[in-house]
């Protein structure tokens, strides 16, 4: 019956445990690496993908002579007009650049606390503190925030104003983490203080954002602006989820590669130390052969085998991964693929389990480990028992 | 029981050719204890796995039971040496690091038993080899004797008509030896064909040894 | 290819494997010529040894092979899923197959791969179970069939791969498989309800079949239930796995949304196709009735309407009407 085949099974694999010990750290640690990656990778790119949900489906910039430049509210009003668009809003952001610190700058965004339609984004971002909000307070990412500390701006900042002179800003709060990848360096304050760091006019904007909500008429509302305006540029999301989709793609495809070279480093190693078997295993070959094992039984044994070692060293390096990236957030891997900012970006990755990655990760993984091992094994099963024993 | 005709064997090919069995008939009737005696390097090992199909042969056929084991593909040899032939060597090639019970598993698996009937072929192989109170001993904790008697229960354990014994005494000292013979007895008593390859003279004086067969450069 | 083609996880994923496969495969196919034209079984000599151990490391490979590439083939139809998110246009897997001209061609001869791998198997078995390897030529002979299947698959991989691109796009399933669609309508002018009755006769039959022992006649029922069961789902059953009545499309149903449960399904009904099939054609080798494959092909068909009919059931349970 089965039952004895496996607990033969499992009493071969105890006793060559010190020679599968080695096979499966290899491997284990090789899948760590390769899932580690890829779990960051696909954490950001769902993560993003999440971030972009929330974004208007186009935002429309004034261009003169090419260059984006202040939107006036003539604009706004026109573009309220065409038929679909249900939400039309105007947007001040922009960089500022602090004299103080050097190579570093804010995302200076604008919210207006009258705007009842304020971005999904925005609102979800600031849900808490929104409403408390007084013309002279401002709420920061949690990387400002640290940075500001630094440098001694406990509760307030000195803004330099576009025309001259300071303005001093209360640091009222600070922003969800969640949101840290796209706004790692954001600061939020009133609208109408925007435009004076900025720059920017009164009742004028750096871009106006539209929502569509009928997916179908996408098409011709691009249309209809770019051939009533043609100093105008319509910055498209479907674009932009296209583009970033390529780069994530790009990202875990170089990886995926440069892994690839590594396995085929790997299955070589496999195929020699399961070329040169101990001569005990011979002998333990020649002994099954003694007792009426046929080569199909022995193989099947070899198989099972491999597929146990191979199997646990995947679940082992997959969990492994998973704990290391979405428990402890990828210390250190996580820099390479989220880059280092001006500021330090502090990530949450979310526990998310994909069956389709894990299952092509193990084949990617248990294929090549099995065909390394198939012709070793094959000699290994068809030594002649008498020559075993010896 | 065991019909062997017209058997050779031979190594390597062209100049290096070298004949180890040189067309050997061999008739061995059931239930019959033919002792094989010759000196070592003879060929006597070579002919029992060639009995046995653990090799195959250059020329001629063996037959067991009447089935000619040497012509089969691996699967049937495999399944014949399994439920036919029970095996007993001088190193008594156990697996020293596995406990008596699971060396007696390991001719049980090819046949896929049930697990209630593995368990009564192991204990009915190590009663009849009087080792059942060592039954979950690790083989490497054994006395010498008490290895040739796990052996033994190994070779029973299916039940097979012929057991080949290959210098089964070679190992054992004076005592262990004449232990070793009584059981053979009985084993003949119970029946079954037995072949005893040996250069031991101690075979010659048994009573119950139909046969001595000697062998001589490859010759019978 | 495009670079992002070719640098998607899956796509790369398959190349690689595909590549491993097909080496061992050439290496499988040397031992297979050897045997063909040397083996003889009546042989006592050193060559005829080595080749029956040669033959062991050959069936060993075509073994890793067959069962790779079943596990491949669901595996491709995810990564066509997958490159969906990229191709213009393209919703699911289906417009991704039709965003080359041969996309269908492949996806059938992948199929056909793993039937001759499956009869492959069946027949490797019979082998063994004899005592003379009768099969043996004829088994060499199936395997060079399959290798240059393997060759030609692997060449319309890569060539419909470089076919795709990400810039052109291409039809949705709902333009393929719906209202407007080319192949939206049913063969022979067959209305829904003759469809149903068709699938659910042919599904009686089958058991009928097996009682009677006719197994060539069984394998013609599940030829026609293929392309019944198939009709079926995407015309009928589909919408309720999808809860639309407009939703017509063989391949959504293998997304996440809906539980991967395509794969359970198409994976039954080929699965019973393929038994059928299998038994009828070692019948024709052997001349020995097939009983206990007929008998599979029957348990899986009957997975496969079970589970069709459950979406339906289901869904009339939940809001007690039909689609
Ligand atoms: N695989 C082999 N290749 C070449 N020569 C062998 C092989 N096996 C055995 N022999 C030779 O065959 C002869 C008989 O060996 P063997 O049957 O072991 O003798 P015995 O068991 O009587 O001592 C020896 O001379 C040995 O060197
Ligand atoms: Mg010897």
């Amino acid at each position: 019956m089965a039952g004895s085949f496996f607990h033969f099974l499992l009493l071969t694999l105890y006793k060559n445990r010190f020679f599968h010990a080695t096979t499966l750290l290899m491997a284990a640690v090789l899948i760590f690496l390769l899932a580690s990656g890829l779990f960051v990778v696909g954490s950001l790119q769902k993560q993003t993908f999440l971030n972009l949900a929330q974004q208007p489906e186009f935002v429309v910039r004034k261009l003169r002579g090419g260059r984006p430049v202040a939107t006036d509210e003539q604009l706004l009003y026109a573009l309220q007009e065409i038929r679909g668009v249900t939400a039309v809003r105007g947007r001040v952001h922009g960089r500022y650049d602090d004299p103080v610190f050097e190579d570093t700058g804010f995302e200076l965004v604008g919210i207006d606390i009258f705007e009842p339609s304020l971005t999904r984004t925005l609102r979800k971002l600031t849900a808490r503190e929104f409403e408390k909000l007084s013309p002279d307070q401002m709420l920061v990412s949690p990387a400002v925030k640290e940075l500001l500390r630094q440098n001694y701006y406990e509760s307030e900042y000195l803004f330099h104003r576009y025309e001259g002179g300071t303005m001093r800003m209360e640091i009222a709060g600070v922003i969800d983490r969640d949101y840290a990848l796209q706004a790692n360096d954001v600061m939020l304050l009133p609208m109408e203080k925007a435009r004076e760091v900025l720059g920017l006019p009164y009742g004028t904007f750096t871009d106006i954002a539209l929502e569509v909500p009928n997916e179908l008429e996408l098409d011709t509302i691009k249309q209809t602006i770019l051939s009533r305006y043609a100093n105008v540029e319509v910055i498209d999301k479907r674009k932009m989820a296209a583009r970033y989709q390529t780069m994530y793609d790009m990202k875990s495809g170089v990886f995926l590669s440069l892994f690839t070279v590594v396995l085929l480093g790997f299955v070589l190693i496999l195929y020699f130390k399961y070329s040169h078997v101990l001569s005990s295993a011979k002998r333990e070959i020649g002994i099954l052969r003694s007792l009426g094992w046929s080569i199909n039984d022995l193989l099947r044994l070899k198989g099972f085998e491999t597929l146990c070692v191979g199997s646990v060293a995947f679940m082992g390096g997959f969990i492994a991964a998973f704990i290391y990236v979405y428990g402890a957030d990828a210390p250190l891997l996580g820099r390479i693929f989220l880059g280092y900012g001006e500021l330090p970006v502090d990530y949450d990755f979310k526990p998310f389990f994909d069956p389709g990655l894990f299952a092509q990760l193990y084949l990617l993984f248990i294929i090549p480990f099995s065909a390394a091992v198939i012709v070793p094994v094959w000699r290994l099963c068809i030594i002649g028992a008498k020559e075993a024993m010896k | 029981m065991i019909r062997v005709e017209n058997l050779s064997k031979y190594y390597g090919q062209g100049r290096e050719r070298k004949t180890v069995l040189q067309a050997i008939g061999l008739h061995i009737a059931q239930g019959e204890c033919v002792v094989l005696k010759g000196v070592s390097g003879s060929g006597k090992s070579t002919l029992l796995s060639l009995m046995a199909g653990l090799e195959k042969p250059s020329e001629g056929a063996v037959y067991i039971a009447g089935e000619p084991i040497s012509k089969l593909p691996d699967l049937h040899q495999s399944k014949q040496r399994n439920r036919h032939i029970g095996f007993i060597f001088q190193a008594y090639n156990l697996f020293e690091d596995m406990s008596v019970y699971e060396n007696l598993l390991a001719p049980l698996i090819p046949r896929k038993l049930p697990v209630k009937e593995v368990d009564r072929a192991v204990s009915k192989a190590l009663e009849a080899a009087n080792i059942a109170h060592k039954k979950h001993t690790v083989v490497r904790n054994l006395s010498g004797g008490e290895k040739q008697r796990c052996a033994i229960a190994r070779a029973l354990v299916n039940d097979p008509e012929v057991i080949l014994c290959d210098e089964p005494t070679a190992n054992l000292d004076k005592d262990n030896a004449a232990l070793f013979t009584r059981q053979l007895q009985q084993l003949k008593g119970a029946g079954k064909t037995l072949l005893i390859a040996t250069h031991d003279p101690l075979f010659e004086t048994l009573s119950f040894v139909d046969r001595v067969v000697t062998i001589e450069q490859g010759r019978i | 290819m495009e670079l992002r083609i070719l640098m998607d996880t899956g796509v790369l994923i398959y190349l690689i494997l595909q590549t491993i496969l097909l080496l061992f495969g050439t290496y499988a196919l040397l031992g297979a010529l050897q045997i063909l034209r040397r083996w003889n079984f009546q042989a006592t000599s050193p060559r005829q040894y080595s080749l029956e151990k040669r033959s062991y490391l050959v069936m060993l490979v075509i073994v890793f092979l067959t069962f790779a590439k079943i596990a491949l083939f669901p595996f491709f139809a995810y990564t066509l899923d997958h490159l969906a998110t990229m191709i213009p246009g393209a919703m699911c897997a289906a417009g991704v197959v039709e965003g080359v001209w041969f996309g269908e061609a492949l996806l059938v001869l992948k199929l056909g791969l793993l039937f001759s791998g499956g009869v492959w198997l069946l027949l490797n078995r019979l082998d063994l179970q004899a005592t003379d390897y009768p099969f043996m030529r004829i088994k060499s002979v199936l395997f060079v069939v399959i290798y240059l299947l393997l060759l030609l698959e692997s060449g319309m991989d890569v060539a419909y791969l470089q076919g795709l691109s990400t810039k052109t796009p291409v039809q949705c399933c709902s333009v393929i498989y719906g209202v407007s669609g080319e192949q939206n309508a049913l063969p022979l002018g067959l209305g829904t309800a003759t469809l149903l009755l068709l699938f659910y006769l042919l599904f009686a039959l089958q058991p009928l079949l097996l009682l009677q022992r006719q197994g060539y006649l069984l394998a013609l029922a599940n030829g026609v239930f293929l392309f019944v069961g198939y009709y079926a789902v995407v015309h009928f059953f589909g919408t309720y796995i999808y809860e639309l009545p407009t939703h017509k499309c063989p391949f959504c149903m293998l997304q996440r949304e809906y539980y991967y449960v395509g794969y359970l399904l198409w994976g039954s009904l080929f699965l019973g196709v393929f038994f059928a099939a299998a038994a009828a054609f070692l019948q024709a080798t052997v001349k020995k009735p097939m009983v206990k494959l007929q008998r599979y092909s029957v348990w899986a068909n009957a997975l496969f309407t079970l589970l069709c009919s459950y979406f339906v059931v289901s869904y009339w349970l939940k809001n007690g009407v039909l689609l």
